[in-house]
């Protein structure tokens, strides 16, 4: 709170409530560069197989929550409608995966960042499942067969949640951070 | 007195929601375009600006494939070159024998006045990867516009039609499987020349064919091959075999399931049949509205 005596403010007082854009913030560069090494990733075989992750979706996530600059729900378009073509599927049904996650993550970094990277993950998984339902429908609908691998894939992806936090915290010091909860 | 409220310094204020709106109405307007089959720009230009990617990113791997088959290049010669001349003998038996068939097919053929089959110029490809997330029934193929391959050409292996070309950029192409739900050939059975067609999307095999009546003549074991009637597919490759009928007197239809004689989910090099499609006709893999 900003207290005032005889007229001069008292500008150390003076800290945003909300501080966690600030004490989490990964910096862009490293980030859009760690985003396009997991989408060229994406391109090889491997990523046919059901249960391999979606590294893309994975670091999307990761750095939203982590208030990189520029992440945020139109980037989860641009990758899912190149995934689309990637993949072969209906056109737009990655994207709104992608940004349905993406808007879930948004919404909740506020609150989950507090807490260590299992616990975050645990928050998360409902968050990530939920997205992928719509475009699980729509695939239905348009395949007329239903195909629950996207949920396994969307599964597998937010348990990798937890490992990318203990590297990014091995990475940056942070293991042992007073101020987490 | 300022509140907590206006207090807030640094906050975004960022209109999450009004993004999200707009970005899933264009989501879905990109599901609607798809869905009608009109995107076929959007997506050659995105392939195109992925193909390079990708192949880059499969340098090692093509590398790495070029070592090993250099070095079992000598066993497999040597495999190659036995079975070789295994089969030299029997193709000299067999090539007497043709030649005869050869020569009395022509003279039927111009005594019963029936235009020559056409040998169409083909064009092998190799499979680059195929759709992980549909029923395994859409293949991208390593040549494109560039080599002359045009949608609506169809896609054969040893054992028969594959599939067709549904879309084409500039160095790859869409081949959607026959098995496909999309797909419809023409055929003729074998054993009684009856027409009909087979569609793909079957439950419980590679093909289907509708609405036969109770009482036509299709039996068990009877091979199918393409008839040539809408200009797509040319005469005579052969489909499949049919591998069950059950006539289904609460239906009407008879429940007519082929299996497929050619392999289209096993081998790795298939080969396009560059058909040269009069104007006019479409096919039903299409995706391109105006056909060039």
């Amino acid at each position: 709170m900003m207290s005032e005596q005889g007229g001069v403010p008292n500008y150390n007082s003076l800290v945003p409530l909300d501080d966690a854009s600030f004490r989490y913030r990964i910096p862009a560069r490293p980030a859009w560069i760690t985003l396009i090494l997991c989408f060229l990733l994406s391109l090889l075989p491997a990523n046919e197989i059901a249960w391999s992750p979606d590294l893309v979706l994975l670091f999307l996530c990761f750095f939203c929550a982590h208030y990189t600059k520029g992440v945020g729900l139109f980037a989860a378009f641009v990758f899912g409608v190149f995934k689309d073509v990637q993949v072969l599927d209906l056109l737009g049904v990655g994207a709104l995966h992608y940004i349905l996650t993406l808007y879930g993550v948004e919404k909740m970094r506020g609150r989950i960042m507090h807490f260590n990277g299992f616990k975050q993950m645990i928050q998360l998984i409902p968050i990530f499942l939920i997205a992928a339902m719509p475009s699980v429908f729509i695939h239905a609908w348009y395949h007329a067969a239903f195909n629950p691998t996207l949920f396994l894939k969307t599964f597998v992806t937010v348990c990798l949640w937890q490992i990318l936090t203990m590297i990014y915290d091995a990475l940056t010091n942070r293991l042992f951070d007073q101020k987490s909860l | 007195m300022r509140t907590e409220d206006n207090l807030r310094l640094f906050d975004k204020g960022t209109a999450t929601e009004i993004k999200l709106f707009f970005l899933v109405l264009m989501t879905v307007a990109l599901i609607v375009v798809d869905v009608l089959h009109l995107s076929a720009p959007v997506r050659t230009g995105l392939s195109q600006v992925i193909a390079p990617l990708r192949s880059f990113v499969l340098l090692p791997k093509e590398g790495f494939d070029k070592v090993s088959v250099w070095s079992e290049a000598v066993s497999n010669a040597y495999h190659e070159n036995t079975d070789y001349l295994q089969k030299k003998i029997q193709i000299s038996k067999l090539e007497t024998a043709n030649e005869l068939l050869t020569n009395q097919n022509e003279e039927l053929k111009r005594l019963l006045g029936l235009k020559q089959m056409i040998a169409y110029p083909s064009l092998p490809v190799e499979v680059m990867y195929r759709s992980p997330n549909q029923k395994r029934d859409v293949l991208v193929i390593n040549r494109g516009q560039a080599d002359g391959v045009k949608v609506g050409m169809p896609v054969i292996d040893q054992g028969g039609v594959v599939g067709q070309v549904s879309l084409v950029t500039r160095h790859s192409a869409e081949v959607l499987l026959i098995s496909n739900r999309r797909m419809s050939v023409p055929v003729l059975n074998v054993r009684n020349s009856f027409r009909t067609i087979v569609f793909g999307g079957a439950e419980q095999s590679d093909m289907e064919i509708r609405y036969v009546i109770g009482d036509q003549d299709i039996k068990v074991g009877d091979r199918l091959v393409t008839s040539g009637i809408g200009h797509i597919y040319p005469e005579g490759l052969s489909l499949g075999v049919v591998e069950s009928v059950q006539k289904n007197s609460e239906q009407g239809y008879a429940k007519i399931l082929v299996k497929a004689s050619s392999k289209p989910y096993y081998f790795k090099h298939f080969l396009v049949l560059m058909v040269n499609r009069p104007e006019g006709v479409s096919s039903g893999a299409e995706r391109e509205v105006n056909d060039e």
